[in-house]
């Protein structure tokens, strides 16, 4: 019975660890921030950071993140992370890392020419997950097929990607674009290269430069 | 060779069987065949040598000795010293042997006297010559009637059902019962210390699990508190069980050996008087003298079973204060009888002090004080007395019945009381265990997430669609034993339960509605940090978070799959 009460249970011990890459907060683009996503009893556990040419501050710490620095003249990288609990190693991980040259590139560049508007600008509410409302607007300018229109809508204080987390709308050949929000007291519009990652929440909009093309601002129909 | 002219007679009976001109079995027919062989056959030296044997008491004896001695072991039955006996009562009988003083004894019986049956006069009213002893002798059948009524008359279905009775608690679903009413509350082959060790056991596992209901937050201790009690719990059930399988398994052994040997031989039951008995109520003395009587085939008592070695020493021990009526089915359940003579021919007799009864309401003590009370001042209770005016009542306390009433629906029943297997104690014990493990089966799932955590989960898609929503799904099939905590500078911080949704996205998560802090410093919208923490309950109890196994960054968790 006890043989049968244990099956399929693992060693308490076990930490599974996955390392999740992102640009750092600063901006600078020879930076990432590595943090690791730990499944596992959390107590006493310390990481060891470790890179084949580039250096990550912190290389050991009781938080599981650190910023990681792409050496001169390196564009890839290997970061890896030992989970340690007391005197023993419960777990590894790594990531490849590259260092993103087109963003580098466009960064330097002047951004092209180009506008965004909202026309159709939805009420000015609270907002939040259950209200609705349509937004709509043109493009302008300098434009490229792969632009994409990046909306979001200021509600409970914070910018929300609109409508849905991993949402992105097409230009139409006229150069419109159409979509539906939830509302806000406040909507966003950016006009953004298709590599760009969207914030699902912000505090403050991205500015102007490298994917951003453009940005417009409005408060809601009052 | 001593006692030749026995000899003689034992093989011309025999012989004679053999070629048909005896019509009944050496051994079943030994009185006629006596009587026969004496009479006509004998020769002269042969009844020369039967005077020498009977001229004085101290040769009668000798020859009593070798029957029982020596003249059994050469006989086809060895083992079954019952034959010796039987032999030697229906010998009693005749001549020359109803002559011979050393006989005396076997006249009245085969000295194997069991548990009385009381069966009523015609028109008597309850008499102490009602209570009648009974003695049952087990032989080896050659042939004859399987169960035969001996000194009285009965009709052979009553015969035949007690011994079905008889068979049904030796191997069938009387055993069943019988296992079933020791295992509840019957005493226990234990010494005194592990008695009182295993009622403090349960005590223990009692307490303990109040102590985890109702008691302090145990935080750290919390394992070792549910480790403590399960262990214990463990070994408490295991040797209960242990020794229930292992007795019940020696039981079932014994029963079988039992009724096998039961289905080889004759029961006679002999119960003097000459009665021609009308009604089924001596069913449950037939069958229980059954019973002993098997028991008595073998010179010792070869029983390997505790239960039913108990069972036949203490009827062999207290057969004298024991009487038995109710009417008893093949299966062995027992119905209501007349009872209230009875017990007046209990209480008139003397010597009998407890009586089986089947359970109906005229045989409850309380009936049996009112009887020993009625029976002691006759005519009383007709004349009640008006209570005092006075404000001060007296009270008189009964005195205890002579006779004590035992009411039981089965004959397993019976055979717990005479075997004095019934404890109270036990049975305050089993019911606390029962109650305990009852609590402890329910607890099960909560005590093994305690001991034995199920693994820590990961975080999966789906993730939220919804911007307003951060969903922490868990890849684990044991969403209760976990919780989220959702810690931040830029959101407020959040507890959430991991609960199963279905429809399209669904999963085991936790559904967190982000509200931004006022007046927080940090700007980053990502800020935060989600835990997987552990839950631990107890039945009804929810302990305190348990160990954190999962830290998940809010960035992870917004970028993982929404399908």
């Amino acid at each position: 019975m006890s043989a049968l009460w244990l099956t399929g249970c693992d060693n308490g011990d076990t930490v599974r660890v996955k390392l999740q890459v992102r640009p750092a907060s600063s901006g600078a683009l020879s930076r990432l921030e590595i943090q690791a996503q730990v499944a596992g009893r959390q107590t006493g556990l310390r990481y060891k950071w470790f890179a084949v040419s580039g250096g990550c501050d912190p290389q050991e710490s009781e938080s599981p993140a650190t910023l990681f620095q792409f050496s001169e003249n390196v564009v890839r990288d290997r970061v890896s992370v030992e989970v340690w609990r007391d005197n023993t190693r419960v777990s590894q991980a790594d990531v490849d890392v590259k260092f993103d040259e087109q963003r580098a590139r466009f960064a330097k560049e002047q951004p092209p020419a180009a506008q965004i508007e909202i026309s159709s600008i939805p009420p000015y509410e609270q907002g939040g997950p259950d209200t609705r409302a349509g937004i709509a607007g043109k493009v302008s300018g300098k434009l490229a097929p792969e632009y994409k229109v990046v909306l979001y809508a200021r509600a409970y204080n914070a910018w929300h990607l609109q409508p849905t987390v991993n949402a992105a709308h097409a230009i139409h050949p006229d150069n419109t674009w159409t979509t539906w929000t939830h509302t806000g007291i406040s909507y966003a519009a950016l006009l953004v290269r298709p590599e760009f990652d969207a914030f699902v929440r912000l505090d403050v909009l991205p500015q102007v430069g490298g994917y951003v093309v453009a940005r417009t601002i409005v408060e809601g129909t009052r | 060779m001593r006692f030749v002219w026995f000899w003689t007679f034992w093989h011309w009976s025999k012989e004679s069987f053999r070629y048909g001109s005896l019509l009944r079995s050496p051994l079943h027919g030994i009185g006629s065949h006596w009587d026969e062989w004496f009479r006509h056959e004998a020769s002269e030296g042969d009844l020369r040598a039967i005077e020498e044997a009977g001229r004085t008491k101290s040769t009668q004896r000798r020859f009593i000795a070798w029957l029982l001695r020596h003249w059994a072991g050469e006989t086809d039955w060895p083992r079954n010293q019952m034959v010796s006996r039987f032999v030697l009562g229906q010998l009693a009988h005749l001549p020359p042997f109803d002559k011979w003083q050393a006989f005396e004894n076997h006249r009245a019986g085969y000295g194997v006297v069991g548990i009385s049956a009381v069966v009523l006069g015609a028109e008597s009213p309850g008499q102490a010559e009602d209570v009648r002893r009974v003695e049952a002798l087990a032989l080896p059948a050659d042939g004859a009637p399987i169960i035969l009524p001996e000194g009285f008359q009965a009709d052979a279905g009553e015969m035949e059902t007690a011994r079905c009775a008889a068979s049904s608690v030796l191997r069938g679903k009387g055993l069943l019962v019988f296992l079933a009413l020791w295992i509840v509350g019957g005493r226990r082959p234990y010494p005194r210390w592990l008695k009182i060790a295993v009622a403090l056991g349960w005590l223990a596992v009692g307490g303990l699990i109040l102590y985890l209901l109702i008691g302090p937050e145990p935080g750290g201790r919390l394992f070792l508190w549910t480790a403590t009690l399960t262990a214990l719990w463990s070994g408490l059930m295991l040797v209960g069980v242990t020794v229930a399988a292992w007795h019940g398994f020696r039981a079932w052994r014994q029963g079988a050996v039992w009724a096998t040997r039961m289905e080889q031989c004759q029961v006679r039951m002999r119960m003097n008087g000459g009665l021609t008995i009308k009604g089924e109520s001596a069913g449950l003395p037939f069958c229980l003298n059954t019973l002993l009587a098997v028991s008595r085939v073998e010179p010792r008592l070869d029983c390997r079973s505790w239960l039913w070695q108990r069972f036949v020493r203490r009827l062999r021990a207290e057969r004298d204060i024991w009487a038995a009526t109710g009417v008893v089915t093949t299966d062995g359940y027992l119905r209501p009888v007349v009872l209230e003579p009875k017990l007046h021919a209990c209480l008139a007799h003397g010597g009998i002090k407890q009586i089986l009864t089947p359970r109906q309401s005229n045989a409850s003590p309380r009936a049996m004080i009112r009887l020993t009370a009625a029976r002691a001042t006759p005519g009383r209770e007709r004349e009640p007395v008006p209570p005092p005016a006075s404000a001060s009542r007296l009270g008189f306390a009964a005195e205890k019945p002579r006779l004590r009433t035992h009411c039981c629906r089965h004959v397993a029943q019976a055979m717990m009381a005479l075997g004095g297997l019934t404890s109270g104690w036990q049975k305050a014990v089993s019911a606390l265990a029962i109650i305990v493990s009852g609590a402890m089966l329910f607890a099960l799932p909560d005590l093994r997430a305690i001991l034995v955590p199920p693994p820590a989960p990961l975080a999966v898609s789906p993730s939220s669609p919804s911007p307003y929503y951060l969903w922490v799904s868990l890849d684990t099939k044991h969403p209760e034993r976990f919780q989220v905590v959702f810690e931040s500078e830029f959101w407020a911080n959040r507890r959430a339960e991991v609960t199963p949704h279905s429809g399209a996205n669904a999963s085991m998560r936790a559904e967190i509605f982000l509200h931004r802090l006022a007046g927080q410093t940090n700007p980053n919208g990502e800020d935060g940090t989600l835990w997987i923490e552990r839950r631990h309950h107890f039945l009804t109890r929810e302990y305190a978070p348990g160990e954190r196994v999962g830290r998940y960054s809010v960035a992870y968790l917004t970028r993982l799959p929404h399908e």
